[in-house]
C-alpha cells in the first residue's frame, strides 16, 4: 500500500508539473505570433541541430528587430527520434504555435501526417530524403533525390564514366541517394558496387575494396559524420586515384578541413551558392559575419538554409499574420524572396535553390559546372 | 490536452512493454535484452500488413504476435543453453541480428527509409483516427495485458517461475524441467511486447529500425528496474515514470542554448539519485 501511494504521488507530481506548466505556457503575453521548432539538439547529428537552431535565432533577432508583428521562437529537442520528435510536437502545439519547422528525416516524416492533420504548416528543414505529402508540409533543404541527379549526370556527361562505385552511408538518406543514382544514370552507366557504412564508423578497408575491386570508371560517396570523412582518407590510402563525386556535405568547413587536402584530389561535388571564403552576396556577407560574432564558429549551408526558410516564413507571418491556414496559403503565394541562397519561395512546397558542380583543386572548391 | 494523450497513448506502450519484460526478467530472473527486438517485429508485422496486404490492424496483431512468438521460440530457444551473464550475452547479440535484418532485409522492411503511412486501425467502420480513441484503445490493451501477466504470475506456473528465479537447482530436484517454463515465459512476453509494437507502427504512422536498437530495450529495463522487479504495477508505474520525467523536464526554464543538453543531464541525475536512496525501484520485490 505504501510503495502504491509513492508511486502514485511521484507520478501526480510528474503530471501536475506537466498540465499546470503547459497551461501557463499557452498564454500569449504580448500578442506575438508563436512558431515551433522540433531539432535535434542531442544525439548523432547534434551537431548540425545546434547549427539550425543558432541560424533559426539569429534569423528571429534579425525579423523581430523590423516587424510589425514579432515571432516568439519555441525551440525544443527531438533527439532525432520519432517519439520524441512527436512529444515536442504535441508540446509546442499545445503551446499555440502558428507554425512548425523540423529538422531530421525520421522526425520529419513521422512529424508530417500530424501536421496536415492539425492543419499546421510544417517546414522540414535538415531533411533530403523522401517525397513531400500534403498540402501543409514544406521543404527547406536539397533533396537526395536533386543531389543525386546532378551527380550521375555529371559523371556520365562531362566525367564519361561508365562504371560507378557507390560508397554510402547506411541510413534513410543514404538509401535514398543510391535509388535516385541509379534512376539517374537509367542505361547510361551501371553502378558495379554499393556499399554501405555506418555514421560512426573508422574502418572502412572491406567496403573500400571491394569497391575498388569492382574497377569503376569514378566513386560516389554519399553522407555525413564520421564514417564519411573515414571514407575519404581511406580510399586514397588504399590506391583509389580516380575521380570521386560526393554530397554537399564536403561543403561544410569542420568536414572539409577534417580531410587530408591530398585525399581530395580530383574530387567533385554538389553544392549551393553558400561559400564561407567567397559570399556570393551582401546578406550571406552579413549572416556569416553575426553568426561569426555570435557563435564563434562559421556557418555552413545547413545553417544557411534554415536561416532563409525562416526568411520566407517570416514574411508568410508579416502579410498573413497568425493563422495556421493564412500562413500555408502566404507560403505557397509568396514568390521570389531575396535571401542568402538565391530568389526562394515555397510555391512547390520545395525550396528550390541553385546547383553548383564544384571540384577541389589544390585544396580549394572552384565552380566547374552550374545547374539551373 | 492533445499533449497528455499523447504522453498517455506512450505511458501505455511502455507499460505494455515494460509488463512483458518483467515476467521474463522480474519473475523469472532471466537477464534478457531482446525486448525491442520483439517490440520492433510487432511494429514490423503490423506495418507491413497494413501497407502492404490492406490487413485490418486487429487482425495484424494477432499475426504479429504469432510471428514474434515464432522468432521468441527459436531464440529462447538457443538461449536455453545459456544462463546467467551468458544469457544476457546472448540476448544482446539476438537484439544486434534483429536489428541487422530491420536495417538489410530492404525487401521486407525498406531497410534505413522505413515504412511511412501506416494507418490507425479500424473497427467495424469506425476509425481510431483521433488520439483520444487512440488513448482509450491503447489503454484497453495495457489493461488486458496487466490481467494476463497478474493472471500468470498468480497461477502455479507463475509460482514455478518464481522459483525457477530464486533458486533453479532445487525446483528441478522436484521433477519440473525448468527449461520448459522459462521457455515458455519468454514466448509469452515476446508476444506481448509485439502488441506494444503494433500500437506503436499505427499510432506513429511512420516506422524505422532506429526505433528498434539495443537502447530501447535498456530503456525498457530501466522501466521494470526503477518501477520495481517482480510487480506489475511497479512496471506501470515505472513506464509512467520515465515517460513522465523528461518531458516534466521540458518545462524547467533552462537557456535557450543548453536546454537540451541539460535535460538529459537532469534526468540522469534523477535516475542516479532514485537508484540510490531506493534501490529496489518504485515496488520492487526483487533485485538482480
Amino acid at each position: 500500500m505504501k510503495k502504491t501511494l509513492i508511486g502514485t504521488a511521484i507520478i501526480l507530481v510528474l503530471a501536475s508539473l506537466v498540465l499546470v506548466v503547459a497551461k501557463n505556457n499557452k498564454r500569449t503575453t504580448d500578442g506575438s505570433v508563436k512558431v515551433g521548432a522540433v531539432l535535434f539538439l542531442t544525439g548523432n547529428q547534434a551537431v548540425f541541430g545546434e547549427e539550425i537552431r543558432n541560424s533559426l535565432l539569429l534569423a528571429n533577432e534579425v525579423y523581430n528587430a523590423d516587424a510589425d508583428t514579432n515571432v516568439e521562437l519555441l525551440i525544443e529537442d527531438s533527439q532525432d527520434d520519432p517519439k520524441a520528435g512527436i512529444s515536442a510536437y504535441n508540446k509546442l502545439k499545445q503551446q499555440g504555435v502558428s507554425a512548425m519547422i523540423s529538422a531530421g528525416d525520421q522526425v520529419s516524416y513521422a512529424l508530417s501526417p500530424l501536421a496536415n492533420n492539425d492543419k499546421l504548416p510544417l517546414v522540414m528543414t535538415a531533411a533530403a530524403a523522401g517525397e513531400i505529402n500534403g498540402d501543409y508540409t514544406f521543404r527547406s533543404f536539397i533533396t537526395a533525390r536533386k543531389q543525386a541527379e546532378v551527380v550521375g549526370n555529371y559523371a556520365v556527361e562531362d566525367l564519361k564514366s561508365k562504371n560507378i562505385g557507390v560508397l554510402y552511408i547506411n541510413n534513410i538518406f543514404g538509401e535514398s541517394y543510391l535509388d535516385a543514382l541509379k534512376a539517374a544514370l537509367h542505361d547510361r552507366a551501371a553502378v558495379v558496387s554499393e556499399e554501405a557504412f555506418n555514421i560512426a564508423d573508422s574502418e572502412l578497408r572491406t567496403q573500400i575494396t571491394k569497391v575498388i575491386a569492382s574497377e569503376p570508371d569514378a566513386i560516389v560517396i554519399s553522407g555525413f559524420g564520421p564514417g564519411y570523412t573515414t571514407a575519404f582518407n581511406q580510399l586514397r590510402q588504399y590506391g583509389w586515384r580516380g575521380s570521386i563525386l560526393t554530397v554537399n556535405t564536403l561543403s561544410i568547413p569542420y568536414v572539409f578541413n577534417t580531410i587530408a587536402p591530398a585525399n581530395l584530389h580530383d574530387t567533385y561535388f554538389t553544392d549551393t551558392n553558400f561559400d564561407i571564403s567567397e559570399p556570393a552576396n551582401a546578406k550571406t556577407a552579413e549572416f556569416i559575419k553575426r553568426y561569426k560574432e555570435k557563435y564563434k564558429t562559421n556557418p555552413s549551408f545547413i545553417g544557411a538554409f534554415a536561416y532563409d526558410m525562416y526568411t520566407v516564413l517570416g514574411s508568410a507571418i508579416q502579410k498573413c499574420g497568425s493563422d495556421p491556414e493564412e500562413i500555408k496559403d502566404c507560403l505557397l503565394d509568396i514568390q521570389g524572396v531575396d535571401a542568402m541562397l538565391g530568389d526562394i519561395d515555397f510555391s512547390t512546397h520545395e525550396m528550390r535553390v541553385p546547383l553548383y558542380v564544384k571540384k577541389v583543386e589544390d585544396g580549394t572548391p572552384a565552380i566547374v559546372k552550374v545547374i539551373e | 490536452m492533445e499533449y497528455f494523450i499523447h504522453l498517455g497513448i506512450l505511458v501505455a506502450i511502455y507499460a505494455i512493454l515494460a509488463l512483458s519484460l518483467n515476467l521474463v526478467i522480474g519473475y523469472t530472473g532471466l537477464l534478457s535484452v531482446t525486448q525491442a527486438a520483439f517490440y520492433g517485429i510487432g511494429a514490423y508485422a503490423t506495418a507491413i500488413l497494413i501497407t502492404s496486404y490492406d490487413v485490418n490492424f486487429f487482425l495484424s496483431i494477432l499475426i504479429g504476435m504469432a510471428a514474434t512468438g515464432l522468432a521468441a521460440f527459436i531464440i529462447g530457444y538457443v538461449l536455453s543453453r545459456f544462463d546467467g551473464d551468458y544469457f544476457a550475452l546472448g540476448s544482446f547479440g539476438f537484439n544486434i541480428i534483429i536489428f541487422s535484418i530491420f536495417m538489410n532485409w530492404q525487401e521486407l522492411t525498406r531497410g534505413p527509409l522505413g515504412i511511412p503511412g501506416i494507418d490507425r486501425p479500424s473497427l467495424f467502420g469506425f476509425v481510431f483516427s483521433d488520439n483520444t480513441p487512440f488513448l482509450v484503445l491503447a489503454a484497453l490493451l495495457a489493461v488486458l495485458a496487466y490481467f494476463l501477466c497478474q493472471f500468470i504470475v498468480h497461477s502455479s506456473f507463475g509460482r514455478v517461475l518464481k522459483a525457477i528465479r530464486e533458486d533453479e537447482k532445487a525446483i528441478q530436484i522436484f521433477g519440473y524441467k525448468t527449461g520448459y517454463y522459462k521457455l515458455v515465459v519468454f514466448i509469452v512476453g515476446a508476444m506481448v511486447a509485439s502488441v506494444g509494437g503494433s500500437l506503436f507502427a499505427s499510432y506513429i504512422t511512420f516506422i524505422d529500425p532506429s526505433s528498434f536498437h539495443l537502447n530501447e530495450s535498456i530503456f525498457v529495463l530501466a522501466i521494470i528496474i526503477l518501477g520495481g522487479l517482480a510487480n506489475n504495477k511497479g512496471a506501470v508505474w515505472g513506464a509512467a515514470f520515465l515517460i513522465l520525467l523528461p518531458e516534466a523536464l521540458r518545462f524547467v526554464g533552462f537557456p535557450t542554448d543548453i536546454a537540451a543538453q541539460m535535460r538529459q543531464v537532469v534526468y540522469g541525475l534523477i535516475l542516479v539519485l532514485l537508484m540510490l536512496y531506493r534501490p529496489q525501484g518504485l515496488m520492487g520485490e526483487y533485485k538482480l
